[in-house]
């Protein structure tokens, strides 16, 4: 904004200062006004406008650093709260109610209109006033509303829920929900894998959301596994069904029925029959592997035992093969020569590190 | 070059934003991790309690969520959010002061006050250091409200309508305490000086 009628060359420093053009120019170098070729024209300018320019560029704030771990967790509760709406959206719970009382309100005669107008009116009052008791309520509330249970490797954990569903989440997992569940939905995120014991009850379906793939199940019980895009559903018993919101997926599993869905590149879904004492071995203690090749059989071990596996041994020799075998509460060394007999590989310990040679 | 850079910001925020409100969740996560820090920056100099801010974020964030079809247009997101986010924190910070209604009977408390102050210079010829001294002193004695109006137009870069808006103050009240406000920053210079 420039003040009223004040031509360039009367200028002085603090017209400068308030010049929304010259601020712009002096900040980000853009400005409607050729303010460089003003300047060629009145010299007798520059020093005002130096000294302008030293004060804007002096005016730099203090930054009072956030702790960057508290906007993290802003940000999961509200990707929570949102994806929670969205659900309730797809069930089409939010919205049928106030459609509903519109249709019936255009149908009322003209008498049996006021009656319904002030008793909606009535009715607006109330629900204005207890909507805003709620939402005070709600406000007081939501800072404790959020749990989250987290396993580093080499750690297993049992949770239970609020609504007395039981939780077993393998290592390197994580799982988020709400302290008290809600009366409309049980929602839980889960990165990583976990084994879901769902306690019965119709009227509030129970979601897990792995990084968008959502299974929902009122009371069965299920093992969901999540690394990165690829995500593994196993039902043991009940109903459940799995939706993959970004490619508007949707699939019902029977007990005994295993989906996999991955979105790395575009959505591949295939539904297959699993073996319970694979998906399930690691609930009871045992480390199970069917033919695995090296790759994936490390990874386990390191997710397992909480180490770090370094191969010195060529590639190629350690390529090529693949292992089946289960461990029951099996020392990580046990497994390692069990395996190491059969696959012709030595190995050492040094602290949380394995070499294989 | 940055005329350009510009308007490719204002054409990115409205392209942004838009998707959001056809129901992108992509474009929705991408609004709050470009701007979740600076809103609550701001909002810390209002208040110390961040618990309160954090409430105040969770709850814009999500009522923009919920009724993102009926949200009219922006090309700049962070001026949007800004402004409502200040109401928000606005509203918030009065209730607690109803709540804590004795306390203030007692206390004379008024409304939330902008505090922020001006980073320590750090450069090495003297009379620049000096210079900027004087304005870190003269800036702490402005009025909140004037340093507000700095904080938003000098370091936000909003425009006199986007801080009047902000704000809800007159544009002809924004422009005239930040005249007087640059003005006697000026003279806090100049005086010692000579």
């Amino acid at each position: 904004m420039k003040k009223t009628g004040k031509p360039y060359k009367d200028y002085k420093t603090e017209d400068f200062l308030t010049d929304e053009s010259f601020i712009s120019w002096v900040q980000k170098n853009t400005s409607t006004t050729d303010w460089a070729g003003m300047l060629d024209k009145y010299p007798h300018l520059v020093p005002f406008s130096e000294e302008a320019k030293n004060m804007i560029s002096g005016l730099k704030f203090e930054q009072r650093s956030y702790d960057e771990s508290r906007i993290e967790d802003l940000k999961k509760r509200i990707r929570f709260k949102t994806e929670e709406f969205s659900a309730k959206e797809r069930k089409g719970k939010v919205f049928s109610l106030s459609k509903r009382t519109a249709g019936a309100a255009r149908n009322k005669s003209k008498k049996q209109y006021w009656l319904v107008a002030s008793m909606i009116a009535t009715f607006i009052v109330v629900g204005s006033l207890l909507t805003d008791f709620f939402a005070e309520k709600d406000k007081l509330e939501a800072p404790s509303d959020f749990v989250v249970r987290k396993t580093d490797k080499g750690q297993k954990l049992t949770v239970f829920l609020s609504d007395g569903t039981k939780v077993m989440l393998n290592s390197n997992s994580e799982i988020t929900f709400e302290e008290k569940f809600n009366n409309t939905l049980r929602m839980v995120h889960l990165t990583g894998e976990a084994f879901f014991e769902v306690a019965k009850d119709t009227s509030r379906p129970f979601l897990v959301d792995a990084n968008g793939t959502v299974t929902q199940a009122l009371g069965t019980s299920f093992n969901i596994d999540q690394k990165g895009k690829e995500v593994q559903v196993s039902l043991v018993t009940g109903k459940v069904s799995v939706a993959q919101k970004e490619f508007n997926y949707n699939e019902i599993l029977d007990p005994g029925e295993q989906l996999i869905i991955d979105t790395e590149e575009g959505l591949s879904a295939e539904k297959r029959n699993f073996d319970r004492n694979e998906v399930l071995a690691w609930t009871i203690g045992v480390l199970f592997f069917k033919h695995e090749e090296s790759r994936e059989i490390f990874e386990k071990l390191e997710s397992w035992y909480g180490v770090e596996i370094q191969v010195e041994k060529s590639p190629e020799t350690m390529a090529g093969w693949s292992y089946s075998g289960s461990f029951h509460n099996e020392s990580l060394e046990n497994v390692l020569k069990s395996i190491g007999m059969v696959k012709k590989f030595h190995f050492r310990l040094e602290g949380t590190t394995v070499i294989i040679f | 070059m940055s005329i350009l850079r510009l308007s490719y910001r204002k054409e990115k925020d409205s392209r942004i934003w838009s998707d959001m409100k056809r129901g992108s969740k992509e474009a929705f996560d991408r609004v709050f991790n470009e701007h979740m820090a600076y809103l609550l920056n701001y909002g810390r100099s209002f208040t110390g309690d961040l618990d309160l801010l954090e409430d105040c974020a969770q709850e814009l964030f999500c009522r923009i969520w919920v009724r993102r079809d009926t949200l009219k247009d922006t090309d700049n997101i962070r001026f949007y959010l800004m402004a409502a986010f200040r109401k928000e924190l606005f509203k918030a910070l009065k209730k607690e002061q109803k709540k804590n209604f004795w306390r203030s009977w007692i206390l004379p408390s008024s409304l939330p006050g902008f505090e922020v102050s001006l980073e320590t210079a750090m450069v090495e010829e003297e009379t620049r250091l000096r210079d900027l001294n004087r304005l870190k002193g003269g800036f702490a004695q402005l009025s909140p409200r004037q340093k507000e109006i700095i904080y938003l137009k000098y370091y936000n870069q909003l425009s006199f309508d986007e801080i009047s808006e902000v704000m809800q103050l007159d544009k002809k009240a924004v422009y005239n305490a930040l005249s007087k406000a640059m003005l006697s920053l000026r003279k806090n210079i100049s005086s010692t000086s000579s």
